[in-house]
């Protein structure tokens, strides 16, 4: 953000003689303008989405009314939410319960200023990037129990406690993962972790300086070959880096009080947890703090795992991987006629498609570099980033919709007794690992 | 004055005035739910202060275990206990004026170590991220006090577990 200001900034000639605090304090305000109005949209949106993927699941058809296929749905939400009466419950405590939806939205807003949105491009740059989006994550508990105590509500206040407990229990093993990864990138600078991968799924300057089965060994032109998906940190060390990968996500579903974690807003036995008492604007921040959460923890899997806003194929790849998923897809078409069937069997024939690219040894990455215009990398990387965030964010709520809700207990043991462990013994094998390649 | 110190003095002064605002409500708040949330504000502020000081990993580290992890747990001790919305005070044997007197020592104590001290501390003046620096102390030169740290801190966490565990009788 900083490095495209002063780019700007030593461009414009008007602004010359001016400090250069006052642009990067403008340019910072209408980053945060966009990044805000972009929550609130991406929310609406999800709302949409998770609505039509339930219809979809549940053989149904879901919103219709309001434009074509209902897609104007959630801005009609908006603007009922947006009318609706603020009440607020005598008996609440006024202060807390006013103030408790903006500590909540503060808290998962405030994790933005550290994602690596494209190449030479984060809102902030930050040294302690992951460490940072942890500590304000972690604060969204506060807002929540606040919510739950000013409600003077037992529904509320028992989702609020369930809440805050989940959220704690399930720091403990995404820790320990984000730890386990940390001794592959080597950097808590979120930026740093996807701009260190180089081509050829080496990395430079971090700890790890190449893969336990090096890929460019197959490769026909292995000087100059790209890795493509095979760089990202999940394919670093199979199959601890997957069993890492799976933690993370279960975590992330956990933390974000997403089906089948979602027992602090257990409508049948909670009416809807900790937001009960609240309507109109103040439960659509907290709404919009639930999907700004659940994109967070997307984008820090992502960047973590899978390759932030790295393109997953080279052109060789980018090219065989639909023709191999169609070849694929085709010969298993007369065969089943499960859809899920079909998609698998799509996807292992991209798969086998982005390994062939990589197997020939072609080293154009980006197709930015392909065209020869350097300054397409941005969007590519935005797009790539958006991509993969998008996509675990659509599997969230691809599962809310398959699986049912757990119990508190079941919970908490699947917490302290299952992952926690799994995640130390994780950690132990993947630092042992990388004591030998380092 | 350049434009930049100004603008890290009103940052300065803003976090400095939500902390004292936020610490005299945590002293003088009688609804013990609302003096802990006061807390917040004091510990954002001070992580603030960190922040301005360019210490960023003291920084994390103040909210990620201060406000996720310490004050999580004061709340929930608070939310736990019987009635604490309206609590009777059951203890005033201490008069107002010996805790005016111990205070206005300490502050007395505060303000000569600030007129005192040598130089004030300049902000902006280090660059080198401090987190690095931290992690390699720890595991090098004072490795020693930092593994006995830890095995006190396990040894304080079985502690615990042992006290707060209820023994099945057969």
């Amino acid at each position: 953000m900083k490095e495209f200001i002063e780019h700007l900034y030593n461009e414009l000639e008007f602004l010359e003689g001016l400090p250069f605090i006052i642009p990067f304090i403008i340019g910072s305000f209408i980053l945060a303008f966009i990044i805000i109005n972009f929550i609130a949209v991406f929310a609406g949106v999800c709302t949409y989405i998770e609505r039509k993927v339930a219809a979809r699941i549940q053989a149904r058809v879901g919103p219709y009314m309001v434009g074509p296929h209902g897609i104007l749905q959630w801005l009609a939400d908006a603007l009922k939410l947006l009318f609706k009466e603020d009440t607020v419950p005598e008996k609440a405590d006024k202060l807390l319960f006013k103030l408790a939806p903006f500590i909540v939205f503060a808290g998962s807003f405030a994790c933005w200023v550290a994602l690596p949105l494209a190449p030479a491009f984060s809102p902030a740059r930050l040294n302690i990037g992951i460490l940072y989006i942890i500590a304000f994550g972690s604060s969204v508990i506060l807002g929540i129990l606040m919510a739950g105590w000013a409600s003077s509500s037992k529904w509320a206040l028992f989702g609020a406690m369930r809440s805050a407990a989940q959220i704690v229990s399930y720091e403990v093993p995404t820790g320990l993962t984000i730890l386990a990864m940390l001794l592959i990138t080597g950097t808590l600078d979120m930026h740093n972790t996807i701009a260190q991968i180089n081509l050829d799924g080496t990395i430079s300057g971090g700890q790890s300086q190449g893969l336990p089965f090096p890929l460019n060994y197959f490769s026909t032109n292995a000087d100059n070959f790209s890795a493509g998906m095979f760089s990202w940190y999940i394919f670093r060390y199979p199959p601890f880096t997957f069993i890492a990968f799976i933690i993370i996500y279960i975590c992330a579903l956990a933390e974000t009080n997403r089906v089948p974690f979602d027992i602090p807003e257990a409508e049948s036995e909670l009416v809807s947890g900790y937001h009960t008492e609240y309507s109109g604007m103040r439960f659509s921040f907290f709404f919009l703090s639930e999907y700004a959460n659940m994109f967070v923890f997307s984008a820090i899997i992502t960047t973590l795992f899978l390759g932030g806003w790295l393109p997953p194929f080279n052109i060789t790849g980018s090219l065989l991987a639909p023709a191999c998923g169609i070849i694929l897809y085709m010969l298993v078409k007369g065969k089943t006629t499960d859809p899920a069937n079909r998609f698998i069997a799509f996807c292992t024939g991209a798969g086998i498609g982005i390994f062939l690219g990589v197997l020939s040894g072609d080293k154009n990455y980006w197709f930015a570099d392909y065209l020869g215009i350097q300054s397409l990398r941005f969007i590519e990387g935005l797009f790539w980033f958006f991509t993969k965030s998008f996509g675990l964010v659509i599997l969230m709520m691809w599962l809310r919709w398959t699986i049912p809700r757990y119990r508190v207990d079941q919970l908490m043991e699947l917490c302290w007794k299952k992952l926690t462990p799994l995640a130390f013994i994780n950690l132990f094998c993947i630092g042992i690992l990388e004591w030998l390649y380092k | 004055m350049s434009l930049n110190e100004i603008l890290l003095n009103i940052i300065f002064y803003a976090l400095a005035l939500t902390g004292l605002f936020s610490s005299f409500m945590v002293a003088t708040s009688t609804n013990m739910v609302r003096t802990a949330f006061s807390l917040l504000g004091v510990l954002f502020s001070f992580a603030g202060l960190y922040g301005l000081l360019r210490a960023d990993f003291l920084f994390a580290a103040q909210i990620l275990v201060y406000v996720g992890g310490i004050l999580v747990l004061i709340i929930f001790a608070i939310m736990l206990t019987h009635k604490i919305a309206n609590v009777n005070l059951s203890n005033e044997s201490t008069s107002s004026s010996t805790v005016i007197a111990v205070v206005c020592i300490l502050f007395a104590v505060l303000v000569f170590i600030a007129l005192t001290l040598p130089e004030y501390i300049k902000i902006n003046q280090r660059n080198k991220p401090l987190t690095e620096m931290i992690g390699n102390n720890l595991l090098s030169d004072s490795l020693l006090p930092f593994e006995i740290l830890s095995v006190l801190l396990l040894a304080c966490l079985i502690g615990a577990v042992y006290l707060a565990r209820k023994e099945v009788k057969e």
